[in-house]
């Protein structure tokens, strides 16, 4: 490499620690945030998929507890479909029934279902913990709502 | 739980006043359907009861 030309004077004293990119599989490698002057290199990626999943690469002890999100939306798919099937039931009109089920379901589900894809690469003691909160209480909701609709039409 | 009774009775309440309101909106009533036979209304009565218990179950996974 040719001696750089711009530097006058004395040239800069360069650590004789050999600058290495942190490996999480390899116990003697030094995380980066342990080193002050140094920036986190650590990089969580999440993006939205149509299912759930957690991708893990090249870490180490990582912790994943996952409630099944699959069978929530499904079941979530079935309270909705339900509903739709017992207005249809009772208003004789059905594009007044299509109509009404819309309005009221888009009352009843405010969140969309989160699904998202964890990707954990590099990385070392790391402790994954999806919840499902929405989709209970969605399903929830519209539970209430069904049991409602069937008490009011008065057909169990 | 008191609270609990309490929260379900109010709950109840705001979903009764939720649908009848949206019905309202559109100028229908629920009535009671004339066309559904026995072995469909029974048939309904199991996916309630189904809907019913998958709730409960995905309720006690997500509390775990």
């Amino acid at each position: 490499m040719e001696e750089s030309k711009v530097w006058e004077g004395e040239k800069p004293t360069v650590s004789s620690r050999q600058v290495s990119r942190w490996n999480a599989l390899d116990p003697t490698s030094v995380h980066p945030l342990d080193n002050e002057t140094q920036d986190a290199g650590q990089i969580i990626k999440s993006i939205q998929q149509s299912f759930e999943s957690i991708v893990i690469k090249d870490s180490a002890d990582v912790e994943v507890t996952s409630t099944d999100t699959q069978a929530a939306i499904n079941l979530q798919v079935a309270l909705q479909a339900t509903i739709s099937l017992v207005i249809s039931l009772s208003i004789a009109d059905s594009d007044k029934a299509e109509r009404v089920t819309q309005d009221l379901l888009s009352r009843l589900t405010s969140n969309q279902v989160n699904r998202q894809q964890t990707y954990i690469e590099n990385s070392r003691g790391v402790k994954v913990t999806t919840t499902d909160t929405d989709v209970a209480v969605n399903a929830q909701v519209l539970l209430q709502v069904l049991i409602a609709l069937v008490a009011k039409i008065n057909i169990l | 739980m008191g609270n609990n009774r309490e929260f379900n009775n109010i709950s109840k309440k705001s979903i009764d006043m939720l649908i009848n309101s949206t019905f309202k909106r559109h100028g229908v009533s629920l009535d009671k359907p004339q066309k559904i036979t026995l072995k469909e209304k029974q048939e309904l009565k199991n996916l309630v009861k189904e809907l019913q218990k998958g709730v409960t179950s995905l309720t006690k996974t997500t509390k775990k």
